[in-house]
């Protein structure tokens, strides 16, 4: 037991913990806040694992973004201090049964194969690499995915304003020529 | 290196993975589903992370998988909360018990 | 010549000298914890008294000069009597939450700290993500604000996160496009590389017009992330009474209000290193001389001046612009900030450029004010009561002139009774015998009731042998109601003669 496996049970302990309790607590707010602290601890997993671009783009994404998303979307559906229905007990019942048994059954999978053929080669990769190869066109480029991600975030942008927007005076009337 | 042993990190993504299964299975939340959801997406992530760090150090494959899967979790989740909010909007609700106007 | 320069790998040495290497990191670790935590502490007061005399000698005053030496211990007796305050709890508020929230705002600012580069060589993590590592860690503080805001249970709070949230998320694209500038001409992400880079020549002088501009989007973008006017619509009195901390009270509100002050801090400290070279002395391409001259000064001065320059810039904005509307705010941010638009390139110019002259209008007239302290018109007033001079046209109550016999002018004839709208003078008379044995009306008290008066100068207008009159006297203030009912004429006092 050195340092940094302390560290590693450690990050485990608050990743799983708040994870758990982001699934289980019935205030609302209180699950987003337990889902933030699981998703910092995810990153903070990656920072442990030397990944330190992964980590800041998963606080950038996650953290500033989806769920500052989820919060607002709190604030502008749910009434502060109330709670939600507690589900039913049957269901909680065979849910955990089933998460159980699926861990189990995975858990098993991993132990029975092992990975026994660990490569000792240190893992630090810079920035620039990172940034080369993603826009490298040649046989590991990454051009073509990065492409198709950025029309994949400007169509949803396009399909979320249109979902979100409300419907004017002018769009009701003509939706309803339409169904005449 | 580190001393902890790859089977360790698969293990808390796993857990984590089953956790949002979980919490998919029993909360009628639309927001709260979309949250396990996410607690699935990171699992896959750390996967992909822990694979690429311990197997194949020489690439960088599973950076980019992880990178693409953040980008795409985050598109997801925008578009879910435009539906959640036109669906309160309409509803009054965001429970999924709720909207059942299209259940056969 | 003092400099920090060495001492942490003198520390170091000595660390992994005496103990082994976890032992040696856990010093080291509680080593920082407390140097953080006692540099929060010292900025906290020093940031607090810094803002409290800026926004004095802009709008002409003093500001706090009463606790020590020219008010320097007003911030340390504040705190004091903020820990003695009570820490209220609203009802029905989710507590666990609302406690969270502000160390969760404190927290988000040690950690900005780490990769921020105090002097040469000294440095908590020289992260070699380090800009990125700033902005994925500074979006943070928006979720302790929101959660204030949702756990205080109250629609001022919940609307002032709500702004909050929209001003930080949207705010952030502008300051990482800036940040984005300043790393596109370094050709990396690390502090120290950005700092080695600015040897011979600071970005916003070598970064030609693109540094300059990025530089202004920069301020712009981090006085409105940090909430400070003029984009504290979060905390607007006017419209939400304190925004997102309405609710607390005590040393949870000293924990959010020591967090704006740190968050200046770091995005100053940020802006220094970015722009103006951290740590790096003021080099000038080969001016040999020159640049041996300005490496004498130890490199911690040179990063405290440089960012205590940016504070009081972001100060000045504060103390002279107006606060925007919310629709002003997110227009500017959308349509101005971010993108130049293609297609009304000669009307977004003439925009830009009239909006700027009248921003820097307005920072000339208030740093003039500021650089002019002698135009200051406070009183010092207690102090100066001996040589306090009032103008003549002040009203403060009405006397009777008494000259050296003790004779006054009053000859009882009631017309200021008459005169007065709301019976605050009263005379009361009484007939005295004159030598020659006739008798004669005169006054024996002229009662005045000062807590009624209005100054409304009608009874001096109307006396006709000018008896009363109005003297510029305020300090009125009594513990017994009882005495400010007076009696104007004093006792033993008699009539001028050849007054009728």
């Amino acid at each position: 037991m050195n340092t940094s496996t302390i560290i590693f049970y450690a990050i485990a302990a608050l990743i799983l913990g708040a994870a758990i309790l982001a699934v289980t607590t019935l205030k609302i707010f209180r699950s987003a806040i337990w889902l933030l602290f699981s998703l910092v601890g995810i990153a903070a997993l990656y920072f442990w694992m030397q990944v330190e671009f992964i980590a800041a783009i998963q606080i950038v994404v996650y953290v500033g973004g989806i769920v500052v998303l989820i919060i607002f979307s709190i604030f502008l559906t749910q009434q502060s201090g109330k709670e939600m229905a507690k589900p039913a007990t049957s269901k909680m019942i065979f849910s955990a049964l089933a998460a159980l048994f699926g861990t189990g059954f995975t858990f098993n999978l991993i132990n029975h194969y092992g990975f026994n053929n660990i490569s000792a080669a240190p893992f630090n990769p810079s920035v620039d690499e990172i940034g080369m190869q993603m826009l490298s066109t040649t046989s590991h480029g990454f051009i073509l995915p990065f492409e198709v991600v950025s029309m994949l975030l400007l169509a949803a942008m396009v399909g979320c304003i249109v979902i979100a927007m409300k419907p004017t005076e002018a769009t009701i009337v003509h939706l309803n020529k339409k169904e005449d | 290196m580190n001393e902890v042993p790859l089977t360790h990190i698969l293990f808390v993504s796993t857990a984590l993975f089953f956790i949002g299964m979980y919490g998919l299975f029993t909360r009628r939340n639309l927001i709260t589903m979309l949250m396990s959801i996410e607690l699935m997406l990171n699992s896959v992530n750390i996967n992909f992370v822990a694979f690429n760090k311990y197997l194949f150090p020489d690439k960088l494959d599973g950076l980019f998988f992880s990178l693409f899967i953040i980008t795409i979790a985050a598109a997801e989740a925008a578009v879910a909360i435009a539906i959640i909010i036109n669906l309160y909007r309409s509803h009054q609700s965001i429970d999924v018990d709720d909207a059942t106007e299209m259940k056969f | 010549m003092f400099s920090l320069e060495g001492i942490t790998t003198n520390v170091q040495d000595w660390l992994l000298m005496k103990f082994n290497p976890t032992m040696a990191l856990a010093i080291e670790c509680v080593i920082v914890i407390l140097l953080s935590i006692s540099l929060f502490a010292i900025l906290g007061l020093v940031l607090v008294l810094m803002e409290r005399k800026v926004a004095a000698h802009i709008q002409i005053r003093l500001g706090p000069n009463r606790v020590g030496p020219g008010g320097m211990f007003q911030t340390v007796a504040d705190t004091l009597k903020l820990i003695m305050k009570e820490g209220l709890t609203p009802d029905k508020a989710d507590k666990f939450l609302f406690n969270l929230a502000p160390f969760v705002v404190m927290m988000v600012g040690m950690l900005l700290l780490a990769p921020i580069a105090f002097a040469k060589n000294f440095q908590i993590w020289d992260i070699n993500i380090g800009v990125l590592y700033i902005s994925s860690v500074s979006s943070l503080s928006v979720i302790g604000i929101l959660m204030a805001g949702w756990a205080s249970n109250n629609k001022y709070s919940l609307l002032g996160a709500m702004r909050s949230g929209a001003q930080i998320v949207s705010y952030e694209l502008s300051a990482g496009f800036a940040v984005l500038t300043i790393v596109v001409l370094t050709g990396s992400l690390q502090i120290s590389e950005i700092i080695n880079a600015q040897q011979n020549g600071w970005w916003i002088f070598k970064g030609h017009i693109p540094a300059v501009i990025a530089f202004v989007l920069y301020i712009i973008a981090v006085t409105a992330e940090t909430n400070r006017a003029p984009f504290d619509l979060a905390e607007a009195e006017s419209e939400l009474t304190a925004g997102f901390h309405t609710e607390y009270s005590g040393m949870r509100f000293a924990l959010f209000f020591l967090a704006e002050y740190i968050n200046i801090f770091i995005v100053c400290a940020i802006g220094a290193t970015l722009f103006f070279g951290g740590w790096m002395p003021l080099h000038i391409g080969n001016w040999e001389a020159f640049n041996h001259i300005m490496d004498y000064i130890p490199s911690s001065v040179w990063f405290m001046g440089k960012t205590f320059f940016l504070i009081f810039l972001i100060m000045w904005f504060r103390w002279t612009f107006p606060r925007l509307r919310v629709d002003q705010l997110l227009n500017l941010e959308w349509k101005y900030l971010l993108p130049i638009r293609n297609m009304f390139l000669k009307e977004y110019i003439t925009d830009v450029l009239t909006g700027v002259t009248s921003l820097l209008k307005g920072m000339r007239k208030t740093g003039y004010y500021f650089t002019h302290s002698k135009e200051i018109i406070t009183e010092q007033y207690p102090d100066n009561r001996a040589t306090l001079l009032m103008s003549d046209r002040f009203k403060g109550e009405v006397v009777m002139p008494h000259d050296a016999n003790n004779e006054h002018t009053c000859t009882g004839c009631t017309a200021c009774e008459l005169a007065c709208p709301n019976g605050t003078i009263k005379v009361v008379t009484k007939f005295e015998t004159s030598p020659e044995g006739k008798k004669k009306k005169a006054i024996d008290a002229l009662v005045y009731r000062l807590e009624l008066c209005t100054m409304c100068n009608l009874c001096i207008v109307a006396c006709p042998s000018d008896a009363i009159k109005m003297a510029p006297n305020f300090e009125h203030s009594v513990f017994d109601r009882t005495k400010l009912t007076k009696v104007l004429n004093q006792p033993g006092s008699k009539i001028r003669e050849g007054i009728e």
